[in-house]
C-alpha cells in the first residue's frame, strides 16, 4: 500500500523543485540594504552610513564636538609655537 | 555559518572603534538646528593649514575634484568627506550587488556592516595621507630654491615632520567621520556627508564670487573673488576693456566666466530638481482622503554625480601619487600610462593632466597632443554621463527605494494608488521610478560635465550643482520634520516659519 505524503505536490521531483523555487525566491527577496530591511540607512537621495548603534567604544555627541574643537585648538597652538621658534622639529 | 565572511573579520575591531551614542530620546527641532550648525561650523573650522605645510604654496592637482567633497588643499580637510563617501558607496554597492554577504535583516550584521564602512573610512584617510606625503605633495613649490619635482634633490624633509603630517591628517579624517556620524545618528539634520558638502559648496561659491582675501601672484596682488577682482581691476587698470577682459579670463582664482557658468548650471539643476511626476494616492482606511505622491525627476539627487566624481578623485589620487613615488623606477613608462601631470606654467599652482588614461576622463584644459585634446571633452562627457546613469539605474535597488521598497512603505502607511489593485502598485511605481532615476542621473551629470569641460570651471560648477542638490535633500529632511512631527508647536522658529 503506497501512502502519498499529505499536502503539496504528489511526486518527489516536483516537491524538490518547489522547495528549490521557494529557496531561490527567499534568496531573491532578501534585503540588500539596511533600509530595505526596515532599518534606517541610505535612501534614494541621501547617503547615510551610521544609523545603527554598533557595540563600540560609545561616546557622547558633545564629546565629539569638544574633541574636534580641542584638536583645532591644539593645532593653532602648534602653529603659534612653530611661528615663534621658526620651525617645527 | 561554515564559511568565514569579511564581516566576521571586523568583529574584533568593533569594541575599539569610537561610536556616537544614539540619542536616548528624540532630539527636538531647535536642538537639531543647533547641532547641525555647530557641526557644520566645526567642519569648516577644520580648514586650517596642517602643521609644517604652507597651504598657499601647495601645487594642487586635484583642485577640480575636491570642491564637491568639501575638501581644501593643505588643510585638515585635505580629503574632506571623500573617504567616508567613497567607503559608503563602495560597500553599499558591493552589498547591494550581493558580492559582500550581509544579512541585513539581522541587527548584528547591520552593525558590523556599519563598523566596516567606518574602519574603511579611517584606513582610506591614513593611506591617502601616506601616499600624498611620500609623493612630496606637501612640499611647497618654490621655483627659486627647489626643483619642479619637489624638494628631493635639495632638502630632505625630516621623517618626524612627515609622520606628523600623516598623524594629523589621519586624526582629522577620523574627526570628520565622527562629525558625519553625529548628524547621521539623528542629532542634526540630513545625512552628514551631504550637510558638510552643502556647507562647503556654499562657501566655495561665495568665495569665488565675493572672496575678499588676497594672494600674491606674478602680476601683483589679486583677490579670490571674481567680482572683487573686477572692481580691483577697474580701479587699478588704465584700460577698462582690459580690466573686464582680465576679470573674465584670469587663470589664478575664480574668473567671471567660471562663476557665470556655475550660476547657469545652478539654475539648470534647480529647474530640474523641481520637475516631478505626481502619482495620485488614497488612503485605504479613510474614505475620500486622496493626495499625491511626488516622484522627482532627480530621484537620486546629488548622488550620481558625487559617485562619479568620487571614482575620479580616487583614481587621480592613486595615479598622481604613484607617478610621483615611482618617478625614478624603471616601470615609470607603464605607470605614466595612467596619467601624466605637468606643472601649470603660468600659475604654478596646479598640475595639469596632459596624458595617459586619466587625461581622457578629466576636465583638464589642454594637452600637447592635439588629437587627445580634441577627443578629451567627448570622452569626459561620455564617462561622467555613463557612470552616473548606471549609478542612477542601480542605486534605487541598493537603497531600498526602488518600486518594491516604495510600494512596501506605502502599504505600511495604508496608502494605495488610485485605480490600482494592491498587487499592481509596485509595477505601476516601477514604470515611473526607474526611468526617473535613470534620466535624472543622466541630466544632472550632463549639466555638470558640460559645465566643467566646456566652461573650464575648475570644479566650481561641480561643487555648486552637488551643493544645491545636497542642500535640497537636507531641506526635505527639515521640512518633513517640521510639518509631520508637530515640531512647530514648541519651537522658537515658529515665529517666522510657516507652521502649516
Amino acid at each position: 500500500m503506497s501512502s502519498s505524503i499529505p499536502g503539496g505536490a504528489k511526486t518527489l521531483s516536483k516537491r524538490r523543485a518547489n522547495k528549490e523555487n521557494k529557496l531561490r525566491q527567499q534568496k531573491l527577496n532578501k534585503p540588500n540594504s539596511s533600509r530595505a530591511a526596515g532599518a534606517g540607512g541610505s535612501s534614494s537621495s541621501m547617503l547615510k552610513i551610521y544609523t545603527d548603534e554598533a557595540d563600540g567604544f560609545k561616546i557622547d555627541p558633545l564629546v565629539v564636538l569638544i574633541f574636534a574643537v580641542a584638536f583645532i585648538f591644539s593645532v593653532v597652538v602648534l602653529h603659534v609655537i612653530s611661528k615663534l621658534t621658526g620651525k617645527i622639529f | 555559518m561554515s564559511e568565514i565572511r569579511l564581516l566576521d573579520l571586523i568583529k574584533p575591531f568593533q569594541s575599539v572603534v569610537p561610536e556616537v551614542q544614539l540619542p536616548y530620546e528624540k532630539i527636538i527641532f531647535d536642538e537639531k538646528i543647533v547641532y547641525t550648525v555647530a557641526a557644520a561650523a566645526i567642519y569648516l573650522l577644520l580648514g586650517l593649514p596642517v602643521n609644517g605645510v604652507d597651504d598657499s604654496k601647495i601645487v594642487d592637482p586635484f583642485s577640480w575634484l575636491r570642491s564637491g567633497f568639501g575638501s581644501r588643499a593643505g588643510t585638515f580637510l585635505e580629503f574632506g568627506v571623500f573617504p567616508a563617501a567613497f567607503s559608503a558607496f563602495f560597500w553599499q554597492i558591493l552589498a547591494g550587488k550581493k558580492l559582500l554577504k550581509v544579512d541585513f535583516s539581522s541587527p548584528s550584521d547591520r552593525r558590523l556592516f556599519q563598523t566596516l564602512q567606518k574602519i574603511t573610512s579611517f584606513i582610506l584617510g591614513f593611506v591617502f595621507a601616506i601616499l600624498l606625503v611620500f609623493s612630496d605633495y606637501f612640499e611647497p613649490l618654490d621655483l627659486f630654491s627647489k626643483t619642479e619635482e619637489g624638494s628631493l634633490a635639495l632638502t630632505s624633509p625630516s621623517v618626524v615632520a612627515k609622520s606628523l603630517i600623516i598623524v594629523e591628517l589621519t586624526v582629522s579624517n577620523a574627526i570628520v567621520t565622527l562629525l558625519i556620524e553625529l548628524l547621521d545618528k539623528g542629532y542634526g539634520f540630513g545625512p552628514g556627508i551631504l550637510a558638510y558638502i552643502t556647507a562647503s559648496a556654499a562657501t566655495t561659491l561665495a568665495t569665488s564670487m565675493f572672496g575678499l582675501t588676497t594672494f600674491v601672484t606674478s602680476r601683483g596682488k589679486e583677490s579670490s573673488g571674481a567680482f572683487i577682482q573686477l572692481g580691483r581691476n577697474l580701479f587699478s587698470s588704465k584700460s577698462w576693456t582690459y580690466a573686464v577682459y582680465e576679470a573674465f579670463t584670469r587663470n589664478i582664482g575664480a574668473n567671471l566666466t567660471q562663476v557665470y557658468v556655475a550660476i547657469a548650471a545652478f539654475f539648470a539643476t534647480l529647474y530640474l530638481s523641481n520637475c516631478r511626476y505626481e502619482i495620485s494616492v488614497k488612503s485605504t482606511k479613510v474614505r475620500g482622503m486622496s493626495t499625491v505622491y511626488p516622484v522627482k525627476l532627480l530621484y537620486c539627487g546629488a548622488l550620481p554625480v558625487l559617485f562619479t566624481f568620487s571614482i575620479l578623485y580616487f583614481l587621480n589620487i592613486v595615479g598622481f601619487t604613484l607617478t610621483k613615488i615611482c618617478a625614478n623606477s624603471k616601470y615609470i613608462k607603464y605607470i605614466s600610462l595612467i596619467g601624466h601631470w605637468t606643472l601649470d606654467a603660468e600659475t604654478k599652482k596646479t598640475y595639469n593632466l596632459d596624458g595617459g588614461i586619466l587625461y581622457l576622463i578629466s576636465a583638464a584644459p589642454s594637452s600637447s597632443n592635439l588629437v587627445l585634446s580634441i577627443i578629451r571633452p567627448f570622452t569626459f562627457l561620455f564617462f561622467v554621463v555613463m557612470v552616473s546613469t548606471y549609478f542612477g539605474k542601480i542605486w534605487p535597488f541598493m537603497s531600498g527605494s526602488a518600486a518594491r521598497g516604495v510600494a512596501k512603505m506605502l502599504k505600511e502607511q495604508d496608502i494605495t494608488l488610485v485605480g490600482r489593485r494592491d498587487v499592481a502598485v509596485a509595477k505601476e511605481l516601477g514604470k515611473i521610478i526607474s526611468p526617473a532615476s535613470r534620466s535624472g542621473a543622466l541630466f544632472s551629470s550632463a549639466i555638470v560635465a558640460f559645465a566643467e569641460c566646456c566652461g573650464r570651471c575648475k570644479g566650481i560648477a561641480f561643487s555648486t550643482c552637488v551643493g544645491i542638490l545636497a542642500g535640497l535633500s537636507i531641506m526635505e529632511d527639515i521640512v518633513s520634520e517640521w510639518q509631520q512631527t508637530g515640531a512647530a508647536a514648541n519651537s522658537q522658529f515658529s515665529q517666522f516659519l510657516p507652521t502649516q
